[in-house]
């Protein structure tokens, strides 16, 4: 019996001795695998281009095929995972990354022809700035000209527009919403966004969509509608930027690249945000001074105030007779541009926008209607005509009765001398 | 006589009773071996299997010196039957243990070389035996009772 142990317990050990000829040891194939699948998987991220990420297929294969024998100590020692799902997360890394490369290339190509297009659309914007100024001008004089002037700011208009989608769309295009939202990049990432922005000047499209947004706004004169238009675009890029902005300073930081022009983008958003309120106070002054009337100058609500009832007042002070001018001027004041224009059009925008109060409002208009009262005096004359009229029937009244009672004491007299 | 029969018969119930829960069968074989850093304080931990334990004691008896620890690589491993293995590089023996009320209690102390130290030891799990590989190409079957069989290259 006791023979019989010794046997089996050689059997044991000689088939140990038989699988493990070489003496490996099971803690460094378990690491040998482990490092060569995390090898394999940093491989993977830090490639560059789609032909690199091939020859990993056949890495996986072959630590998959060479370690089939070991599986099963694997399968315990690999925990949380095991020996099939350490490939099959290889493989799916493998795709992913694949996809990336698939994603990026037709990124690419848009960005390729999307920096095509807003090259040629900020070429046409500089003309039309251009011809809208000239325009602008000659419209002055030539009443013909301003059909000409419409139809080129509607032109300019339409062109801003597409190429600030354009500006949007590449940088959408450069940097997916994922990258974006995600908290730290790779280095190769990080190198790809460079690289990108620098060849399509990411940061000078988006300054000079800023750029030329605010000249268009001083070349023209805009409606409140238009000025949301603009103020919508504004918000839109500046939302863009927020979300691209950050990532893309720190990359250029830590290149020691184009960092001040970055930066500048925050300010030039703020430059843009001033430009927008000031064109409403700017369309206003030229909605006054179409009508030749000189305001002094204002750039917010309370200077506005004080300049509409300081006009007021030096009106009211220098109407010294009621004359047509003066019935004129008020006319033309109150109810061509401020009843008629201003207050319908620009007013509901103001306090909209917290650029005017509505005490502010009623300030102004108890001003104009102080000039009504100057230019349109109460006639008290109906009193004096009703009065002396009174006065004339009641005189009249007591004369008949004085002269009836003279008449009676006459009547009765010569009766008694009868 | 007599009461002498009683009295162990009386003994042999008690104890019956005392151990009447067991849970068997139970492996407690760990599939590979750790590799340990022994830190600064002599402190060795097993992430996977949540433990840890003070080497400086088992170092001192190895090696007769306090600080014979520092920057050292401890190999260990647990075999079916619940007993910890535990060498290191340049140690002339394998040391078992047995855990017990927040302790590691010796079992036994292998020795397998007399003179020098081995050099790259390592632990495979072959159960019921533990594997060491030891010099390159030295291979030894070891239970906690001690060297079940040797073979070599």
């Amino acid at each position: 019996m006791k023979n019989l142990k010794i046997i089996l317990g050689m059997i044991l050990i000689f088939s140990f001795y038989g699988s493990y000829a070489t003496a490996q040891q099971d803690f460094k194939i378990v690491q040998d695998f482990k490092s060569k699948v995390q090898e394999i998987k940093d491989g993977i991220k830090k490639t560059d281009s789609l032909a690199e990420l091939i020859q990993f297929e056949g890495q996986i294969n072959q630590l998959a095929a060479s370690n089939a024998s070991n599986k099963s100590l694997l399968d315990k020692s690999l925990y949380p995972d095991d020996f099939n799902s350490s490939i099959e997360n290889l493989r799916n890394d493998l795709e992913v990354r694949k996809k990336d490369f698939t994603q990026i290339s037709a990124l690419e190509t848009r960005v390729s022809v999307l920096s095509m297009h807003i090259s040629d659309l900020n070429d046409r914007n500089v003309e039309l700035m251009s011809l809208v100024k000239n325009l602008t001008e000659q419209s002055k004089n030539d009443k013909d000209k301003i059909v000409l002037l419409q139809r080129s700011i509607t032109a300019l208009r339409t062109s801003l527009r597409r190429r600030d989608e354009l500006v949007i769309s590449m940088i959408d295009s450069l940097m997916p919403a994922d990258f974006r939202n995600s908290g730290t990049l790779s280095n190769q990432e990080k190198q790809n966004i460079y690289s990108k922005a620098q060849k399509r000047n990411i940061v000078e499209n988006l300054q000079n969509a800023i750029d030329e947004n605010i000249m268009f706004m001083k070349v023209t004169t805009l409606k409140p509608d238009d000025i949301k238009a603009i103020k919508d675009k504004k918000q839109q890029f500046e939302k863009t930027w927020r979300s691209f902005g950050p990532k893309l300073i720190e990359i250029y930081s830590e290149r020691g690249k184009k960092v001040k022009n970055a930066k500048e983008i925050d300010s030039a958003f703020e430059k843009w945000n001033s430009a927008i309120d000031q064109e409403a106070w700017s369309s206003i002054r030229k909605e006054f001074s179409d009508f030749d009337i000189r305001l002094n100058d204002y750039s917010n609500g309370m200077e506005f105030t004080r300049a509409m009832i300081n006009y007021t007042q030096d009106k009211i002070k220098n109407i010294k007779t009621k004359s047509d001018s003066a019935v004129k001027d008020y006319l033309v004041f109150a109810d061509t541009v401020w009843f008629g224009n201003i207050k319908p059009i620009w007013v509901p925008y103001l306090i909209d926008n917290n650029l005017l109060t509505s005490v502010q409002k009623d300030k102004i208009e108890s001003g104009i209607l102080k000039w009504k009262n100057v230019v349109y005096p109460v006639d008290y004359s109906w009193i004096y005509i009703v009065g002396s009229l009174l006065i004339s029937i009641i005189i009249i009244v007591l004369i008949r009765r004085n002269y009836k009672k003279k008449n009676e004491s006459l009547n009765s007299n010569d009766g008694v001398k009868e | 006589m007599k009461i002498l029969i009683i009295a162990a018969v009386s003994v042999l119930v008690f104890i019956t009773g005392c151990t009447n829960l067991l849970l068997k069968p139970a492996d407690f074989g760990w599939p590979v071996e750790s590799v340990l850093k022994v830190d600064n304080n002599g402190m060795v931990i097993e992430k996977r299997y949540s433990f840890s334990f003070n080497t400086r004691e088992l170092f001192l008896t190895e090696t007769s010196d306090s600080s014979g620890f520092r920057g050292k690589d401890l190999r260990l491993i647990r075999n079916n039957n619940g007993y910890y293995f535990i060498t290191a590089n340049n140690f002339k023996n394998v040391y078992v243990f047995y855990p017990d009320n927040g302790s590691l209690v010796l079992s036994n102390k292998i020795a397998i070389t007399d003179s020098t130290g081995m050099t790259d030891p390592a632990f495979n799990q072959r159960t019921p035996y533990i594997e060491l590989i030891y010099n390159t190409n030295r291979k030894l079957y070891l239970n906690n009772d001690g060297i079940f069989e040797e073979n070599s290259r």
